[in-house]
C-alpha cells in the first residue's frame, strides 16, 4: 500500500465554527510530510481527525485503508504537544517508554522479555539508554522529546504523527532532533506526518510540505512553496523566509 | 490497650481501618495524579443525600449512599461534556444539590431521631461485621482492578490523548475509577464521616510524593501513611475520647505537615 494516510475533502467543525475546510492530503509510505501554518490554523485538529479523536463533518479519512477508529492500536505513534503532559508524575524514563507496551489488549500487565527488548531498542534509537532510570520530569526539553519519540517507537508503529515537536528546543537541539527524525524514518521504514509553525526548520528534512490555514493553500515540494504566493496566503504578507547556508549540517543533501 | 479487642465493635473498626488504609493509600495516588481531588470531596458530600434518602425510605443508608455517589460520579462527568462546563463547576452543582436534597429528605422523615453527627464525622460504634465484609469485598475487587489496569491508568494520567490513540479505553477506565472512588468513600463514611473523608483522598499521595519520584514507592508510602493514620487515629480517639474521624484526619494532617517540614530540611531544593 503506497498511501498510508488519505484525507479526501475533509471538513471539521469545532464548536460550530469550521476549522478544516475541504482538506485533501496524502501521506505515502516512508515519506515525511509536514503541515505548516500559524497558530489556530487547524494543524492539531487535522492530526486529531487522522487519529479518530475528532470526527469529520464531511469527507473521508483513511489510515492504512481503514476509518481511523478501526485502525488497530499501535499502528500510529503520536507525539503530542508537550503542554498536554503532566511532568510532575513520579515516573522514570523507562516507565514512560514501557507504557506503550502495556497499552494493547493484554489482560495482565507484565512486561515480557520481548517487550523489554523493544523498549531498550527504542531508547537506544533515540540515544537515551543511559537515562533510563532518571525521573522523566527532570530531563531537559530535548531529552523529553526523545523519550516521547522512544515511547511512540516502542509501539512499533507504521506511522508517526508529531505535533509541534521542536517547540521549546534551541536551534542546535532542534537541528539534532530533525536529523534524528530523518534517520529514524530510514532505519525503521516509518511514514511521518509532522505539524509545525516553523517552516524554515522543517523544510530541510521533509519530502513534501502542506501549508494550512483552515484549508490547504499549498501541497508539494518545499522548494516550490517558497516561490509560491501561497506562503503569504498562510502566514501573511510581512513574512521573510530565512534559509540555512551551505555550511550547516545536512544542508549539502538538498 | 489490648482489652479493646474484646469488643466486637473495636475489632470490626480495627479491621475496617486497616482495609481503608490500604484502599486510600492506593486510591489517593490515582485521584491526586488525575487531579480529581475536588471530585473526591464532591462525591463524599453527595453521600449525605444518599444517606438521607435511605433514612426516608427505610432502606440501608449504605446502599442508597453508594447508589447516590456512583450516580453523582457519573453525572458529574456527563454534565461537563453535555453542558461544556468545567469539572469544578459541575462538582460544585452536584455537591450542594445533594446536600440540599439530604436536608429535605431528613425534614420529610418527621419524628425520626437521626444521628447526623455520626454520618458527618464518623462513629466507630456504628461499625458492624457486615461493614467489614463489604470493605473486604471492595478491597479484593479494587486490588484486582489495580493489578490489571495500573499501567494503563498511569499512561492515561501522564498523557490522555496518546493513551487513547495507543488503545487505552480512557473513558471506561475513568468511569470505573470514579465508581471505585464512590464505593471506597461510602465504605469509609461510618468510621471517618462524610465531611472528613476527602482528607484521606489527598493526604496519602501527598505524603508519598514527598518521599519519592518513583510511583511504586509513592503508592507504598501512601499505604503506610494511610494505615498508620487510620490505626493510630483509632487508638488515639479511644485514649483521648474524641471522634474517630476527626482524630484520624487531624493526626494525618499533622503527620503530613511534619513530613513536609522534614522533607524541606533534608532536601532543600525540592
Amino acid at each position: 500500500m503506497d498511501e498510508v494516510i488519505s484525507l479526501q475533502n475533509v471538513w471539521v467543525k469545532y464548536d460550530g465554527a469550521v476549522v478544516l475546510e475541504d482538506v485533501s492530503l496524502t501521506l505515502r509510505n516512508k515519506e515525511i510530510v509536514s503541515i505548516v501554518g500559524p497558530n489556530g490554523s487547524g494543524k492539531s485538529t487535522l492530526l486529531k481527525t487522522i487519529m479518530g479523536l475528532k470526527q469529520p463533518w464531511r469527507g473521508t479519512v483513511e489510515v492504512m485503508g481503514l476509518p481511523p477508529r478501526k485502525v488497530p492500536g499501535g499502528t500510529i505513534g503520536y507525539l503530542p504537544q508537550r503542554s498536554s503532559l503532566d511532568y510532575t508524575m513520579p515516573v522514570s524514563v523507562f516507565d514512560v517508554v514501557a507504557m506503550a507496551r502495556y497499552a494493547g489488549a493484554r489482560v495482565l500487565e507484565r512486561l515480557t522479555a520481548d517487550d523489554r527488548m523493544r523498549i531498550d531498542r527504542a531508547l537506544e534509537s533515540v540515544e537515551m539508554s543511559d537515562h533510563r532510570l532518571r525521573h522523566f520530569g527532570s530531563l531537559s526539553e530535548g531529552q523529553k522529546q526523545r523519550v516521547l519519540i522512544a515511547r511512540a517507537l516502542a509501539l512499533q508503529p507504521r506511522i508517526l504523527l508529531l505535533d509541534e515537536p521542536s517547540t521549546g528546543l534551541d536551534a542546535v537541539a532542534q537541528d539534532n532532533f530533525y536529523q534524528m527524525i530523518r534517520a529514524l524514518r530510514d532505519a525503521k521504514d516509518l511514514s511521518i506526518l509532522m505539524v509545525s509553525h516553523d517552516i524554515g526548520a522543517v523544510s530541510r528534512i521533509v519530502d513534501r510540505l502542506a501549508c494550512l490555514k483552515n484549508k490547504i493553500h499549498f501541497h508539494g515540494k518545499p522548494a516550490d512553496c517558497f516561490s509560491n504566493e501561497s506562503l503569504s496566503g498562510v502566514f501573511g504578507k510581512n513574512v521573510y523566509y530565512v534559509t540555512h547556508d551551505k555550511n550547516c549540517d545536512g544542508c549539502e543533501d538538498e | 490497650m489490648i482489652e479493646l479487642f474484646y469488643f466486637h465493635f473495636f475489632r470490626n473498626a480495627f479491621i475496617i481501618s486497616l482495609i481503608l488504609g490500604i484502599l486510600f493509600g492506593i486510591l489517593s495516588f490515582f485521584v491526586v495524579m488525575r487531579k480529581m481531588t475536588f471530585l473526591g470531596a464532591g462525591i463524599a458530600h453527595t453521600a449525605f443525600g444518599g444517606v438521607a434518602l435511605g433514612v426516608l425510605l427505610g432502606i440501608d443508608p449504605f446502599l442508597t449512599a453508594l447508589a447516590f455517589c456512583i450516580g453523582a460520579a457519573i453525572l458529574i462527568g456527563k454534565l461537563v461534556k453535555y453542558g461544556k462546563i468545567s469539572y469544578d463547576m459541575s462538582i460544585g452543582i452536584f455537591f450542594s444539590f445533594s446536600m440540599a436534597l439530604g436536608a429535605i429528605f431528613l425534614a420529610l422523615k418527621r419524628g425520626y431521631a437521626f444521628d447526623l453527627m455520626s454520618y458527618l464525622f464518623g462513629n466507630i460504634l456504628g461499625v458492624t461485621f457486615a461493614d467489614t465484609l463489604i470493605a473486604v469485598c471492595v478491597l479484593a475487587v479494587f486490588m484486582l482492578f489495580v493489578l490489571i489496569f495500573m499501567q494503563r491508568i498511569l499512561f492515561m494520567t501522564l498523557d490522555e490523548e496518546v493513551a487513547a490513540v495507543s488503545g487505552v479505553n480512557v473513558n471506561l477506565l475513568d468511569t470505573i475509577l470514579l465508581v471505585f472512588l464512590a464505593a471506597i468513600v461510602v465504605t469509609s463514611i461510618k468510621i471517618v464521616g462524610i465531611i472528613l473523608v476527602s482528607a484521606l483522598v489527598v493526604l496519602p499521595a501527598g505524603f508519598g510524593l514527598l518521599i519519592s519520584k518513583n510511583y511504586r514507592t509513592v503508592i507504598a508510602a501512601g499505604i503506610l501513611f494511610a494505615v498508620t493514620v487510620m490505626i493510630g487515629g483509632l487508638f488515639l480517639s479511644y485514649l483521648m475520647d474524641t471522634p474517630t474521624g476527626a482524630t484520624v484526619v487531624s493526626a494525618g494532617t499533622a503527620l503530613y505537615f511534619l513530613s513536609l517540614i522534614a522533607s524541606k530540611r533534608l532536601k532543600p531544593d525540592r
